[in-house]
């Protein structure tokens, strides 16, 4: 039986596989962060002077934190800010209709002086709005938005700076995310080693080419002046990405700044995880197919890179998992018994790819005994991210296709995805 | 010139103009009755409040009437004046207050001779007095509103015993509460206020101020949201010639709770020295009478109430036994 896997039938079925993904996640990922590791130490003193050039200006940041019912979030906040390395912070919350003591909670803090201001909208009005209303009061010449629940290691926020003295003309440094609650469930346990791969070492990557498109809403910093040119965050789900590319089509480059760590809290339930993912991947077809459609124009304000960003994104995100649920047809139309042998074989060659993955982000791990820790969970995470995310990915965007289910997601209220569908927002 | 006697229904009624112009109690047992004949309200008052402070039974227990032709004038300056007597009688008639006379002159020739006060101490006294009153008129200790009171409320007749407006306020209330809580008071619900806690003032004036100065010179501005782009600003933002116009996005604000909604409120100090942006603004008090300025949760709150003589109290009251009760 297993004489059939010739070369010729492993390519027949899955050539995608070599052509593209090893390519694509290995050869092309691993050169890459060779390029920009060994780029990144012989440019120390650069990155020195970046940092001395911060230090003497010592400009003031503000940390904005919009939320709906964070009050229980806010004391390590509070603390994880104070210990920052970073000094000259304005920490601004922003209450999003909160339906708990949230306002109680933040105005007491507020009144102690350890939120410098607590800013309250006493109707719920959307993550974007939150924000706005903090963007409109916020001081500082870079502002930091950041979820309540997130933390932050104590030299975060003076990293995330960096890159605004080390690089002329940045609109935006994404911050990296590691998952903090990895050992609560399997789910988040998984999220850990997709984090490590699709973060941690995936955005070095695409910022290094010059494609890094997508600031997560957890940690990320922008010059204040820029928020103020595109008019901030527009209607959600997905509106950190949509941010991000409003700053790229101004032209400005947007940094990923991997020594600036911030531990996010991953949802624990695949129910859960599968609602955050619809809702995230519906966004890029509202986003990146249907608002921000002019960046496929080959007209007078194309631009390559962004092209390019949106291209890789759509391509490995949308067009191959169309050709995956079709070749998953095909073979169990054409040859189901030859799945037998093929299920197995690919599956390998995936939990080789995995490892491989896995090794870089050891090297760059900060704390490689907590990533090996993880290492018997590889042989799941092809069924990880092979089948379970693809399948959600393929689910959402059907449905954002067909039916405009990103509008209709309560995680927005209702009056204003209504008026940002109303207007192609 | 002497105020004449004429006699009513029988009852020998003295008409008071001379004795209310020069402040001089007439003689009580040569009159049932008296009957206010002057149209000064100020002096009226004067004269009531020299009769009420009276030591003698015969004179504070005597029935005694204003007249309704003079009720305007009165109420310009005091519309409480009849709180102080008998009330209004219209035309000198006076026959439908003939049983409370007759009972209060009954109840005087019972007791005047027993009513001395001179081993009294002067609480003792204003509980008699009090008793006196208001058991032969059969009425309520009745609190009113009145501007001219230190707390708003007042109880004018018992504060008439007082020569300054604080120890009104303070005796008359010790005096109530210490018969109420010996039984011989009851009384029932009527109003609760807030009142100055440095000079029991209630003239109370209530402005939001700036948590940081403490200034009240704000600025109160609406915040704005616009659904449409999700910009969020205050009201000035929006201002464009005599539109809102949203300045993110250009479009206009037409309808409230479908374009846009008003999700909170935001103030601005206009202290120049501080500049202070809030939203949540504490409100301060401030006593027009004393000046303090204080936070409302540093008002007294007080209650407010109706009293009525118990049985247990008419015993007490008629046969004079505060002096051994109360020590």
């Amino acid at each position: 039986m297993w004489q059939r896997l010739d070369w010729e039938t492993v390519m027949r079925w899955g050539w995608y596989i070599f052509i593209l993904d090893i390519p694509r996640f290995f050869i092309l990922e691993g050169i890459t962060l060779l390029y920009s590791r060994v780029k990144r130490m012989s440019t120390r003193s650069s990155w020195d002077k970046a940092a001395d050039a911060l230090w003497s200006e010592n400009p003031l940041v503000t940390v904005l934190v919009p939320g709906h019912n964070e009050g229980k979030h806010l004391y390590k906040l509070i603390q994880s800010m104070k210990s920052q390395t970073y000094k000259n912070i304005e920490l601004i919350v922003v209450d999003d209709g909160s339906t708990d003591n949230t306002a109680l909670i933040a105005r007491s803090f507020e009144r102690r002086g350890e939120i410098d201001r607590f800013l309250s909208a006493t109707e719920r009005g959307g993550k974007a709005s939150a924000a706005n209303l903090g963007l409109r009061y916020s001081k500082g010449t870079y502002v930091v938005h950041l979820d309540a629940d997130s933390s932050l290691d104590s030299d975060a926020i003076e990293k995330i700076l960096i890159p605004f003295y080390r690089y002329q003309n940045v609109g935006a440094v994404g911050g990296n995310l590691m998952v903090r609650n990895e050992e609560q469930s399997l789910t988040a346990t998984m999220q850990f080693l997709e984090y490590l791969q699709s973060i941690n070492v995936s955005r070095i990557v695409l910022s290094q080419l010059g494609i890094y498109k997508l600031i997560s809403g957890a940690f990320g910093a922008f010059p204040k002046n820029v928020l103020d040119r595109v008019g901030g965050w527009d209607v959600g789900p997905g509106l950190d990405g949509d941010l991000t590319v409003k700053i790229r089509k101004l032209n400005y480059r947007i940094v990923f700044e991997e020594e600036a760590i911030c531990k996010t809290h991953v949802p624990i339930t695949w129910r859960a995880l599968t609602k955050q993912r619809l809702r995230w991947s519906r966004s890029l077809v509202r986003f990146r197919i249907r608002k921000h459609k002019d960046i496929w124009m080959p007209d007078k304000h194309f631009n390559f890179s962004n092209f390019f960003s949106f291209f890789e994104n759509i391509f490995f995100g949308l067009i191959l998992d169309a050709f995956w649920v079709y070749y998953m047809i095909k073979i169990i139309l054409v040859d189901p018994q030859f799945l037998l042998i093929w299920f197995p074989f690919k599956y390998s060659i995936y939990v080789m790819l995995a490892s491989g993955q896995f090794l870089y982000s050891i090297a760059i791990a900060k704390n490689k005994y907590q990533v090996w820790s993880k290492v018997l969970y590889l042989p799941l995470y092809p069924i990880y991210m092979g089948y379970y995310m693809r399948i959600v990915r393929t689910i959402a965007y059907i449905d954002e296709f067909l039916f405009f289910d990103s509008y209709k997601d309560p995680w927005n209220p209702n009056k204003t995805s209504q008026k940002a569908r109303e207007n192609n927002m | 010139m002497k105020d004449s006697v004429i006699e009513i229904h029988g009852k020998k009624v003295l008409l008071l103009e001379h004795a209310v112009e020069h402040d001089v109690l007439p003689d009580p047992d040569a009159s049932d009755i008296w009957v206010i004949n002057h149209a000064d309200g100020d002096l009226v008052r004067r004269f009531l409040r020299h009769i009420i402070r009276s030591k003698n039974v015969k004179i504070y227990l005597k029935p005694v009437f204003l007249q309704k032709e003079f009720k305007d004038l009165y109420s310009i300056k005091d519309k409480h004046l009849k709180e102080l007597c008998d009330g209004y009688v219209k035309g000198l008639d006076i026959i439908e207050k003939i049983p409370l006379i007759e009972h209060a002159l009954k109840f005087i020739d019972k007791y005047a001779h027993k009513r001395n006060f001179s081993d009294f101490t002067d609480n003792n006294f204003y509980i008699q007095k009090t008793f006196d009153y208001y058991y032969t008129r059969k009425k309520r200790i009745t609190p009113v509103l009145n501007r001219q009171a230190l707390t708003g409320y007042s109880y004018p007749r018992i504060e008439s015993y007082f020569a300054n407006t604080r120890d009104a306020f303070v005796t008359s209330r010790m005096l109530l509460q210490e018969v109420y809580t010996n039984g011989w008071l009851s009384r029932s619900y009527v109003d609760t206020s807030h009142i100055c806690h440095s000079c029991s003032s209630g003239f109370l004036n209530y402005r939001e101020v700036c948590p940081k100065c403490s200034g009240h010179n704000l600025k109160a501005s609406t915040i704005i949201h616009h659904f449409r782009c999700a910009y969020v600003g205050v009201e000035k933002d929006f201002i464009y010639k005599d539109k809102m116009v949203c300045p993110k996005c250009s479009s206009e604000l037409k309808n409230l709770g479908v374009d846009y909604d008003k999700p909170g409120k935001l103030f601005n100090c206009k202290n120049k020295k501080c500049l202070h942006e809030f939203q949540d603004a504490p409100v301060g008090v401030h006593c027009v009478d004393c000046d303090t300025e204080q936070a409302p949760h540093d008002l007294v709150v007080r209650k407010i109430y109706e009293y009525e003589i118990t049985p247990q109290g008419i015993q007490v009251g008629l046969h004079m036994r505060y002096g051994t009760i109360l020590g």
